[in-house]
Order: structure tokens, then C-alpha cells, then sequence
């Protein structure tokens, strides 16, 4: 379902408006408008893609659901954000008393960063600083990277695409992403220190 | 630290086995260098999952999302239809198969087995890849136990004497439909469900995708797992424990439905040993009754059609007994009370 092109030049408060006096459509936009930033942060959190797209429609249909506590005055998406930390934060705590009793230990781990930035600055931080440093990257290490991310390829097709090993292609993604997270942290002192 | 390096790769790329899995859930767990390690290179890897999430999976969430939001006419009325269709805003399903009859409460054995029992079970599971080993494992916790029985069983609710599926097993698999996997403690391990297989204690059960699981005790007690969509997913945990504080041991079922909708049918338990069942907001102490269970990431409501639940909301503890056709709700700036419900659970 895309949103019609009428509701794309609408500012928040006037979508909000229009959802609430029951134009379920003007929804559509709102997602369209603010899935991009919202996965980047919930990403943060997750090693798997399922996982961050099933928290991001959980999270939309929260927020839709909870329309009406929404005050128009203020931007959506902090707002939003903070309804899919809520989430996150909800789960945190579950897995807090049934880690040890399930399988869940990893997924503990990567969520316990909640405990030191509860309101995921952290999160936009980085991915804003992934973002220029990806730019930074060799063509041929950037092709790698978006045909492994962006297409989804398995090791055995991009080894097939590459004509190169599944073992070699493993140590080269191994290295870009040792690569690209000394680069983000490059980034953010700079930041800091600006 | 090269061994790590090599776990994480492969976790990374989806190509570590089973035993690999479970060695770096190990490592990750006892060694806070491996620990930050891990963190450090699963959220780059997240970071570019989301920086390069392609256009179908824009469109997808878009689609997904919209088909789910509640009707806009029905959002503004009451709280139970918005409740109604956060625990299943998907097409329905066929209607479930017949409900096991719930039996006579002297009929009922506890289904109790000492804590010792887990270790041997945990063991069993982390070695277990094929058939072979699923024989030898049975035939170990088969006379782990007997003995434990023999030496503590008197001090326990008394199984009855030859009813050993409930002291060697919690409950069966007993029918399924979909995509079923069993989970294993400690590890992401799934192993594909069998019906008619055990369930041991700290295993659970998880459906990808739209079906239904159901699982059995030996005292007929049923729960019905449903996933009308995404997933479902609850863990059979802990049939007895240790009580810290005394010399018995603690009783009961035990049950943590983490997402879908649960359609129980519990036999009469004893007293002294009420099903316990928990979501994440939730608790519910069932002595013996028919109601059903539905959890989400933000909510939990209940639903019974027969007898009483005692629900508990973890937050602030407050607790309300929802009986015959009443449903209550758990839920951030929901009042904790019951509503006039349904007399049948509604088919999904």
C-alpha cells in the first residue's frame, strides 16, 4: 500500500490529524517517512534482519495504536522511537529473568546495552557514522559489502559472483567489518572532540 | 582468541554448527573480553543490515504493517477490540482440532521430577544430533529418574506408581502443523518437532509463520500453541524446583508464553501445585480450567471460558480472578479489571 502522494508533503501534526479523524491511509506515509531511521537504530540491536523488521512493524503498530497519547506539538519520530525502545527495553527485562532458562543468552547480551543508553543515542550515532564511512570505501570492498547487505547474497553465491572462496570471502568480510567499525569510532571521536 | 574469531565468523554468516553455537554462547558467557568482542562485531553487522535494508523489505514492512493496523473505525471503539486484534490481526485459520476433555482430579499425577533432573537433560541436548543419541539420552534420563524417584519421590506429590512419561518427560508433542522447531536451552539450537517426541524442562517450543503445536501432559492437560502470522514461540520450564527456603520441593507446571496465542484446557491440579504460566507482563495460577492465552511485546490478555485464573500483573503485583467468560488485559495504561467475554474461544 503506498501512500497516496497527497499526504507526502504533510507535516506531522497535520498526518497525525488526519489519521485520527480516520483516514487510516495517512498512516502509510508516517512508515514510509520514518522506517529508514528507525530500522538504522533498531539495527543497532540486532544481528538479524527478521528480527529488526518484526520489532519495527510491532513498533508502528504500537504507535498507531497509541495515537491518541501522541501531542502534535512535538516531532513524531522521538516520539515514535520511544515506543520501539519501550519494546526493546520490555524485552530486556524479560530475558533479564529467563536468559538462563532459554536460549536467549546472546540476544540478553546485545539488548544489555539499553542499560547504559536508554534513549539509543548511541545507536543513531553510529549508524549516522557508518553512513560516512561507508562512502570511504575501495569500490571493490563497497561492492562487496552492498552485495552481501543490499542483495543478500550467501557466502556460496557471492564466492560464485567473486569467483573466490567461501573460506577467503569470509576473512575479507571479517576484515571489512573490523575496518568499518574502527572507522565509526574514528568518527565519533572526532565528533566529540569538535 | 582465534578460536572466538572463527566461532564469530561463522555465527556471523550463518554457516556455525550446532556445537559451534553452543561453545560460543559458552565463551560469550564466561569470558568478558569474548563478550565485548562479540558485541562489538554483531552490532556493525546489524548497523550495515540496517543501512542496507533493500527496497523489498521497505515495501514488506509497509504491507505487513498497514494489513495489521486495527480497523479505524473499530480503534475508536472499546479496548477490547484493540486488544483483540493486536493478539491476531491475520487472516484466520482453520478451526483448532477437538480439545482433550479435562479429567477427574484423582486422576491427575503431579507431574513433579526433582531439579537434579535438568542437569541430565541439559547434557543430554547438547551432544544430541541424531537418533542414535536421542536413544542412549532417553535410556540415561529414563534411570536418572528412577533412581531420583526412588530416593526423593516419597517426598513428593506421589506420582502414580508406574506413570513414569511423568517423571521422565514433561509432555509430548502431540500434534503440530506449520513450521514447528524445538528449542534447547543456552544455544539458538532448533531441532525440527516430532510428533509424539518428549519435552523435557527448559525446552520450548517455537512456530515460524502461521500453525499451531500441541503439547500434552501426562495428566491430559493441553496447550494449544497458535501463530496466526509471524511467530509464536512459549518454554516448558522447570516441572519442580528446589524451594531454596525449605526442605520440599516446589510444584507445578510451568510455562513462559513469550509471543502467539495459547489455548489451554488444564486438567485439575492439585492444591498445593497450581500451573504457573508467565508472559512479560504477566503471571497466571491455574488450579484447572479452559481460557486463552494471547502475548504480545506489550500486552498479555486472558481469556477463560471455564473455572477461575488468578492473573498477576509483574509491574506492581496487583492481581484480579478472572472467571467463566470474563477476559482481562495487561498493558501500560490499561486498568487492570475483568470484561464480560466470549463463552468460546473464537476460532483463529
Amino acid at each position: 500500500m503506498d501512500a497516496p502522494e497527497s499526504f507526502a508533503n504533510l507535516p506531522d501534526a497535520e498526518l497525525a490529524a488526519r489519521i485520527r479523524g480516520g483516514e487510516q491511509a495517512a498512516y502509510a506515509e508516517f512508515i514510509r517517512r520514518y522506517q529508514d531511521r528507525l530500522r538504522a537504530a533498531l539495527s543497532f540491536y540486532y544481528s538479524s534482519q527478521a528480527e529488526v523488521e518484526e520489532h519495527l512493524q510491532e513498533a508502528f503498530v504500537q504507535a498507531y495504536v497509541q495515537l491518541a497519547s501522541y501531542d502534535a506539538a512535538a516531532p513524531f519520530y522521538p516520539w515514535l522511537k520511544g515506543i520501539a525502545l519501550n519494546g526493546l527495553k520490555m524485552e530486556l527485562r524479560r530475558l533479564q529473568t529467563t536468559r538462563r532458562c532459554s536460549a536467549d543468552y546472546l540476544r540478553y547480551v546485545r539488548l544489555a546495552k539499553l542499560e547504559k543508553d536508554p534513549e539509543g543515542a548511541e545507536a543513531e550515532e553510529r549508524a549516522a557514522a557508518l553512513h560516512r564511512c561507508l562512502e570511504k570505501l575501495p569500490q571493490e570492498e563497497a561492492a562487496l559489502i552492498q552485495a552481501k547487505y543490499a542483495e543478500c547474497l550467501t557466502l556460496q553465491e557471492l564466492s560464485e559472483r567473486t569467483q573466490t572462496t567461501a573460506g577467503a570471502l569470509k576473512v575479507r568480510l571479517w576484515r571489512l567489518r573490523h575496518a568499518l567499525r574502527t572507522c565509526i569510532l574514528r568518527q565519533l571521536a572526532q565528533t566529540e572532540r569538535a | 582468541m582465534e578460536r572466538f574469531d572463527a566461532l564469530l565468523a561463522g555465527h556471523l554468516e550463518g554457516t556455525l554448527t550446532a556445537a559451534g553455537q553452543w561453545e560460543l554462547v559458552e565463551l560469550v558467557r564466561n569470558d568478558p573480553a569474548a563478550r565485548r568482542r562479540f558485541v562489538a562485531l554483531v552490532e556493525m553487522d546489524g548497523l550495515l543490515w540496517g543501512h542496507f535494508a533493500p527496497q523489498r523489505v521497505r515495501a514488506e514492512l509497509l504491507r505487513r504493517t498497514v494489513s495489521c493496523l486495527p480497523d479505524a473505525q473499530r480503534q475508536a471503539q472499546t479496548v477490547e477490540h484493540v486488544m483483540a486484534r493486536i493478539a491476531g490481526c491475520t487472516p484466520a485459520l482453520p478451526p483448532a482440532a477437538a480439545r482433550v476433555e479435562t479429567v477427574d482430579a484423582a486422576r491427575s499425577p503431579a507431574a513433579a521430577a526433582p531439579a537434579g533432573l535438568h542437569a541430565g537433560v541439559r547434557g543430554a541436548w547438547r551432544i544430541m544430533g541424531d537418533s542414535r543419541v536421542w536413544v542412549a539420552a532417553a535410556a540415561v534420563l529414563f534411570f536418572m529418574a528412577a533412581a531420583l524417584y526412588h530416593n526423593f519421590g516419597r517426598s513428593l506429590i506421589e506420582p502414580h506408581k508406574g506413570d513414569l512419561a511423568a517423571l521422565v518427560g514433561v509432555a509430548t508433542l502431540e500434534r503440530q502443523a506449520g513450521q514447528v522447531a524445538i528449542l534447547t536451552e543456552y544455544m539458538d539450537l532448533k531441532l525440527p518437532a516430532r510428533t509424539g517426541q518428549p519435552l523435557a524442562g527448559r525446552n520450548g517450543v517455537e512456530i515460524t509463520g502461521s500453525g499451531r503445536v500441541a503439547v500434552a501432559y501426562a495428566d491430559k492437560t493441553t496447550l494449544e500453541l497458535v501463530s496466526t502470522d509471524r511467530r509464536a514461540r512459549l518454554w516448558l520450564c522447570h516441572p519442580a524446583g528446589y524451594h531454596p527456603a525449605g526442605k520440599t520441593y516446589s510444584f507445578g507446571k510451568r510455562v513462559t508464553l513469550e509471543l502467539g496465542i495459547l489455548d489451554a484446557t488444564v486438567s485439575k491440579q492439585a492444591d498445593a501445585a497450581p500451573m504457573t504460566l508467565t508472559t512479560a507482563q504477566a503471571s497466571l495460577q491455574v488450579l484447572g480450567t479452559r481460557f486463552r492465552l494471547a502475548a504480545s511485546d506489550g500486552c498479555t490478555r486472558l481469556d477463560v471460558y471455564e473455572g477461575r485464573v488468578k492473573l498477576t500483573r509483574l509491574a506492581d503485583q496487583q492481581s484480579v480472578v478472572v472467571g467463566a467468560q470474563q477476559f482481562a488485559i495487561v498493558r501500560a495504561g490499561v486498568e487492570l479489571k475483568t470484561f464480560p467475554g466470549p463463552a468460546q474461544p473464537p476460532a483463529l
